[in-house]
């Protein structure tokens, strides 16, 4: 059965290229465009990876990520992001989490899909 | 010597006078002395009596009483002088002197005037002196009256200078104050005037401790000229930047007499400052987005893992092109808000009409136009006036305006433009759409840069979050305004004002 990736982005151009990729090698894919929609999604979808993106206009990345944890979910989550890896902002929200961090100008597509596989182990 | 009628001892009589009395024969040899030329000549009766004048003073031949002396005894005319003496000794005396020619010889009368003399002389000197007092007096009269010229046009350059200088005693308590520093900081001159330098009553106390401790070590400790930027606050409270340089005048012997602190206000030039590197993180921010789509568009063509049927590559390749597209739009955005920003925006004033204008703008549109299925209504009336304006920048308003009531609009919605005017004064253009409406709680920030409400931003529309913030300084740079009113999912109308000259 092929994985169902939920991208959560909120600039429409980059949610396009990285929907379009991983439909290309295989992969399911649903979008939710704000903070809001993530949790109902991975509810209502039971994704098996998330790929997050931290500046998002309303509940921003870091927020969704404490609350999908808070509720028990265990999916993992790949952080796509334009700020730097940085400790302070992660919060140590990272540090026992089965998550990677990426920053977007930083990383290839291929990089990314190459992550999506590790983590879902493929 | 008896004379009929009297017993007068006139030997008697002439000794208890103060006047000497000397009578010489015609060899100048002294027939009589009295007490009081004994006490003149500082010679004894002895050594006068029976001798000459030439004998007792050598060298009195050539002296001016002399010739006075030989006068008298050749025309037998009395003869009266003021004449200084010099003794054998040195000793110098002065004394008037009267010659009576008697029978076959002089009776010389002469009164010691030395004293008078000294006093004349100290009166003279006194006179002198207090002569030169009234000119030195005069002098410095000039002189002052120099300084106070030249303290006026110190003055006058201080004044006149935009600089903020004060001028304070060793402990900091100001003594001057020029309109300048007043004008920066708020506070009158009376208010200044006799506080200390950098008091929180007036603009200072907003640095840190280390940071006065380290100006007064320079300046009073060290003597040294101190430069530093500082923040202080005007009366107001606003604060403001300075660059302050503060000298210390020193004494004759070394000491400080008088600060003289002159402060730039920079607040303007941090301003710059700041706008310019908000540009750079706005720039590197905003241009992410696209150069991000761009490159994994173009990994996606270049790599081996993905698909790469023709209709795949053309379809990579389209959504490359969008991305630099896009590019370019927000590159020039973003020099029209450096351009606003660093107050080089050029302003070019023509006689523009602006009925043409909107036309040309609508063509210029008319694909996205048609795409999106709108409708365009327009509502110019017959005569409209000419604007005195800068015709690419009210263009540049229209387009933004134009294409935000396309981009927001529903499939199939309307847009409606009108113009009119009062004829005198002002000059009116609406723009009203029937699109996604602005949300209430973002009414007051849409003029803000890079501000896009969210629910446009949910609808998947690009845009930089630039272009309002541009319409609304563009007006600005031209005398206009913009307002508007809008409804969620119902519409917006922006309104635009622009001044009519005359």
């Amino acid at each position: 059965m092929e994985k169902k990736i939920l991208i959560v982005e909120d600039e429409q151009d980059l949610r396009e290229v990285l929907k379009t990729a991983l439909v290309e090698v295989g992969f399911s894919v649903i979008i939710a465009k704000g903070g809001e929609e993530v949790l109902p999604a991975i509810r209502r979808e039971r994704p098996d990876l998330v790929i997050l993106d931290i500046m998002l206009p309303g509940v921003d990345g870091m927020m969704v990520l404490k609350k999908i944890r808070e509720r028990g979910l265990r999916v993992p989550v790949i952080i796509l992001t334009n700020l730097s890896a940085d400790e302070k902002i992660m919060g140590g929200v990272l540090r026992d989490e089965p998550s990677y961090y990426m920053v977007k100008s930083d990383s290839p597509i291929e990089d990314i899909i190459a992550k999506v596989k590790i983590t879902l182990g493929i | 010597m008896k004379q009929q009628g009297f017993d007068i001892d006139y030997h008697s009589l002439f000794d208890h006078m103060i006047e000497g009395c000397q009578i010489i024969d015609q060899d100048f040899r002294y027939l009589y002395v009295n007490e009081a030329v004994v006490k003149q000549s500082r010679h004894t009766k002895e050594e006068l009596l029976g001798r000459t004048m030439m004998e007792a003073y050598p060298g009195i031949e050539n002296t001016e009483m002399f010739t006075h002396l030989r006068f008298c005894m050749e025309k037998h005319e009395p003869q009266q002088m003021e004449n200084e003496f010099t003794f054998p000794n040195g000793s110098k005396g002065w004394f008037t002197v009267l010659m009576e020619p008697i029978p076959k010889g002089i009776f010389v009368l002469s009164l010691d005037i030395t004293e008078r003399k000294r006093v004349e002389k100290d009166l003279e000197d006194a006179k002198v002196a207090a002569r030169n007092v009234i000119e030195d007096l005069a002098e410095e009269k000039e002189r002052a009256q120099e300084f106070a010229r030249e303290l006026e046009k110190f003055k006058l350059v201080v004044a006149g200078v935009s600089e903020h200088i004060i001028i304070t005693d060793p402990d900091g308590v100001i003594l001057f104050v020029n309109p300048a520093a007043e004008r920066i900081t708020g506070f009158t001159r009376n208010e200044i005037l006799g506080k200390k330098s950098g008091a929180k009553e007036l603009w200072g106390g907003l640095m840190d401790k280390e940071f006065y401790r380290r100006l007064w070590q320079t300046v009073k400790v060290e003597k040294q000229s101190f430069s530093g930027e500082i923040k202080n606050h005007r009366k107001n409270g606003e604060e403001y930047y300075a660059h302050t340089t503060i000298s210390p005048i020193l004494d004759g012997r070394g000491e400080v007499e008088f600060f003289v602190a002159i402060e730039r206000d920079i607040t303007k030039e941090k301003e710059i400052d700041k706008a310019k590197s908000e540009f750079v993180s706005l720039a590197s921010h905003q241009l992410r987005t696209p150069l991000t789509t761009i490159n994994w568009y173009s990994e996606m063509l270049l790599g081996r893992e993905i698909t790469k049927s023709i209709e795949r590559q053309e379809e990579y390749l389209e959504k490359i092109h969008v991305g630099s597209q896009r590019m370019v739009t927000l590159v020039n955005a973003l020099l029209d808000v450096s351009r606003i920003e660093l107050g080089t925006l050029q302003i070019e004033l023509k006689s523009v009409d602006i009925t043409i204008l909107l036309r040309e703008v609508i063509n210029e549109q008319k694909l996205q136009i048609a795409e999106k299925k709108i409708k365009i209504n327009t509502n110019f009336p017959e005569h409209v006036p000419v604007l005195r304006t800068d015709s690419n920048r009210v263009r540049m308003v229209l387009q933004n305006l134009l294409a935000n009531a396309v981009k927001y609009n529903v499939p199939g919605g309307r847009i409606n433009i009108s113009i009119s005017s009062d004829e005198k004064t002002e000059m009116f253009i609406a723009f009203s759409d029937t699109g996604y409406g602005i949300p209430r709680k973002d009414h007051d920030k849409i003029f803000t840069k890079m501000f896009r409400a969210d629910n446009i931003k949910e609808k998947g529309t690009d845009g930089t979050g630039l272009g309002l913030y541009i319409v609304k300084s563009v007006l600005a740079a031209l005398g206009g305004t913009i307002r508007f009113e809008s409804e969620e999912n119902k519409g917006t109308t922006f309104f635009i004002v622009f001044p009519l000259s005359k």
